[in-house]
């Protein structure tokens, strides 16, 4: 019986877009960053690369391996995790570190809740959380981006973070660095322009619509525009641009309905703001999806759209 | 009716009856270890007190008025009766919950030792401002030298935790604070 | 189940170790459980506060069943819980200053810990004070089984090693803080719900 019905969740519509198709644009999408932290990072940014794309999909094979599920590396959903978990690191994390938070995103954020499509939240964003909380120190250490002259790892503090601590002696980049990505930072969250290329050649492909990243980025914009605060520095520094157009548009875990989405972005929008103003931590991109995800089964259910030629509930219900 | 009443009655009977016993059970366990619980609270005092003021023996409360408000603190005594420093606590709030701060001085107000009461920092990161390699940093500072070597000062934060270590040396120079010109005061002793 | 009369001495002990483990099966006094395990020195005092509370409280509740009309009961129990767990508490304050004050508020919250009240209504009120007895030492074998076993994984992974001996230098800090106990009891609930269902596809198949 069980085989013969297939009972899935809609969309039901039938295309020759598959997962795997999905990943390898999202990959080819992330490629410009990896690209830039690699220039900025140099060996730093290829090691921690390297690593999680080599243990993400093991992982995910040995876990359903021992869980005797059907085996999914090819769907690429793996390899897409363990870079986007590599690319919101800082450049100078040992790599047994970074292996270990590829490790619990696969088998803590993914297979343990059953797998892609199951998991309530951004797998490659627990692994952060994970790591964040287990190696604070380790996770917090920035370093200035490697010049060709200077080879040496320089330890410093992000833009986000000299802002929040007030450090008198460190000087703030300029916007057109902020811009490019020249300053401190994790791997992939430094270059803005390189971001932009793969969130636009996503929108291009329409594998992500705009209702996540514009509501997400413009409730940032509107309310530093409001509270008087440098707007263009609150959009391009930490990893806001990263997450919203890469991490808070993943599909298991934003709501289906376009309604719902730009709730979704809203919500992560406010949480940010909220964690970089009056939070303990300098950056809250992390935390405001992963607190937002949860709410995306209660935004859904908010959202359901009407029947086609179904009155509003509203008169229905009297 | 009369049966609800009799039912009533028989069980504030059986309640009372089980209250009794078990407070009078509760009042010999009471009196028995009073004494005991006492004895180990003020051993706890007294190290935690010795520790930051290494030379007194003996401790005493005592208050002077500044302006109008008083100021408690605990004054340390040598064997032979000799003031030898003065023991403040204070708090400031850290980056979870209040710092609880001991800080010791001595008769020339140069700090003795700084110890940490309690704190509720994040572990293995704030919770390290309970380290000596931290806290020693303190003995013989002046109130000037007290500031992150970050805000041109002369101690070292505790990496990864600034919010705490700024903490801590806000309450210590709290503790300072309070007896800049103490000696000159009335003091009155409790 | 519990009063059929095959039932022996030894399935009352033996109840609350695995089949009827508090934590792990019945999943009651999960808030000390989770809150106290981040060494196995707290584990372990909390586990002998929590026996000398559970197998007290069981014996004296089952003793005064009789006296105990239905109506009454809950505040009965609560006034014999209480009253131990005062008696508990007084007695780590004086003898073991350095426990008392690690547990803090956790031993005066052993009166609304669920495994006393739950063990003193599910079982001592309708037993005797042997099967009661027995049923009490069980229960706080098997808390204490659990409760160590979570917190020498969370002390060994978060602090790096056990008591003094550090073998980790870098330990995953996230281990000694609530994630990690959520994380740790978590794997250790779907370990033993995958071994009981192994168990009875097993007994089904034979």
């Amino acid at each position: 019986m069980e085989e013969k019905f297939i009972l899935s969740v809609s969309p039901h519509l039938k295309t020759k877009e598959d997962v795997p198709r999905v990943m390898l644009d999202v990959i080819i999408a992330l490629i410009p960053a990896s690209l830039a932290a690699v220039y900025f990072f140099r060996w730093y940014a290829l090691r921690t690369i390297l690593v999680c794309l080599i243990f993400a999909p093991l992982a995910e094979w040995v876990s359903e391996k021992i869980m005797k599920r059907k085996n999914t590396i090819d769907d690429l959903s793996a390899v897409v995790t363990g870079l986007l978990l590599a690319l919101t690191l800082p450049p100078t994390l040992p790599p047994w570190i970074a292996a270990i938070g590829v490790i619990v995103a696969i088998v803590l954020g993914k297979a343990f809740f059953g797998g892609l499509g199951w998991n309530p939240f951004n797998p490659a964003l627990v692994g952060r959380a994970v790591l964040v909380a287990c190696w604070p120190v380790e996770m917090t250490t920035w370093i200035k981006p490697v010049t060709s002259r200077v080879l040496q790892a320089v330890t410093t503090a992000t833009p986000l973070n000299i802002v929040k601590e007030k450090l008198v002696e460190e000087i703030l980049p300029t916007h057109l660095e902020l811009f490019l990505g020249n300053r401190a930072g994790s791997l992939g969250e430094t270059s803005v322009l390189a971001l932009l290329i793969g969130g636009i050649y996503l929108l291009y492909r329409r594998q992500i619509t705009w209702h996540i990243p514009l509501s997400y980025l413009g409730v940032v914009a509107l309310s530093s525009f409001l509270l008087k605060i440098d707007v263009l520095f609150q959009l391009f520094t930490g990893g806001l641009i990263l997450g919203a157009f890469f991490m808070a548009t993943d599909y298991v875990t934003s709501p289906l309905t376009r309604k719902g989405q730009i709730i979704f972005g809203l919500l992560c929008g406010l949480m940010t703001m909220l964690i970089r103003l009056k939070g303990g931590f300098p950056e809250g991109v992390c935390y405001s999806i992963l607190i937002v995800n949860m709410l995306t089964p209660t935004i859904d259910k908010l959202t359901v759209p009407k029947k086609f030629g179904a009155r509003s509930r509203m008169f229905t219900n009297k | 009716m009369e049966s609800l009443t009799k039912k009533i009655v028989d069980y504030i009977f059986r309640l009372v009856l089980l209250c009794a016993i078990a407070s009078a059970a509760l009042a010999w366990v009471y009196v028995e270890t009073k004494p005991r619980i006492d004895l180990e609270e003020q051993k706890m005092l007294l190290a935690a007190r010795q520790e930051v003021l290494p030379q007194a023996e003996k401790f005493e409360e005592e208050s002077f008025i500044e302006k109008t408000s008083t100021i408690t603190y605990i004054q340390g005594y040598a064997e032979n009766g000799e003031p030898v420093g003065k023991i403040a606590e204070t708090r400031k709030r850290g980056y979870a919950a209040p710092i609880k701060v001991l800080v010791g001085v001595d008769e020339t107000n140069k700090i003795t030792k700084v110890k940490i009461l309690d704190e509720m920092e994040t572990p293995g990161l704030g919770a390290r401002i309970k380290e000596a390699k931290f806290l020693n940093q303190f003995p013989g500072k002046t109130i000037e030298e007290l500031k992150l070597k970050k805000d041109k000062g002369t101690i070292d934060a505790v990496t990864g935790a600034t919010i705490s270590s700024r903490a801590t040396i806000e309450a210590v120079k709290e503790g300072l604070n309070k007896f800049s010109g103490a000696g000159k005061r009335e003091v009155s002793k409790k | 189940m519990n009063n059929s009369n095959k039932r022996s001495w030894r399935d009352d002990f033996a109840f609350g170790i695995l089949k009827g483990n508090p934590v792990l099966v019945l999943m009651i006094g999960l808030c000390p459980t989770l809150a106290v395990s981040v060494t196995l020195f707290n584990a372990v005092g909390m586990s002998i506060a929590v026996a000398f509370v559970l197998i007290g409280s069981n014996l004296m509740v089952s003793a005064i069943r009789k006296f105990t009309p239905s109506e009454l009961r809950i505040p009965i129990f609560i006034i014999v819980i209480c009253t131990f767990v005062t008696i508990a508490d007084y007695l780590l304050k004086a003898y073991s200053p350095t426990l008392s004050q690690k547990l803090g508020v956790f031993v005066p919250l052993i009166v609304v810990n669920c495994i006393i009240i739950g063990r003193a209504e599910a079982f001592a009120y309708t037993n005797t004070v042997f099967s009661s007895l027995l049923d009490g030492i069980g229960g706080s074998i098997g808390f204490f089984l659990v409760i160590s076993v979570i917190a020498l994984i969370r002390e060994f992974f978060g602090n790096g090693g056990i008591g003094e001996k550090i073998i980790l230098n870098k330990p995953a800090l996230i281990m000694i803080l609530p994630p990690g106990g959520f994380i740790t009891i978590g794997t250790l609930m779907g370990l033993m719900n995958y071994w009981n269902r192994r168990k009875k596809t097993r007994m089904s198949t034979n």
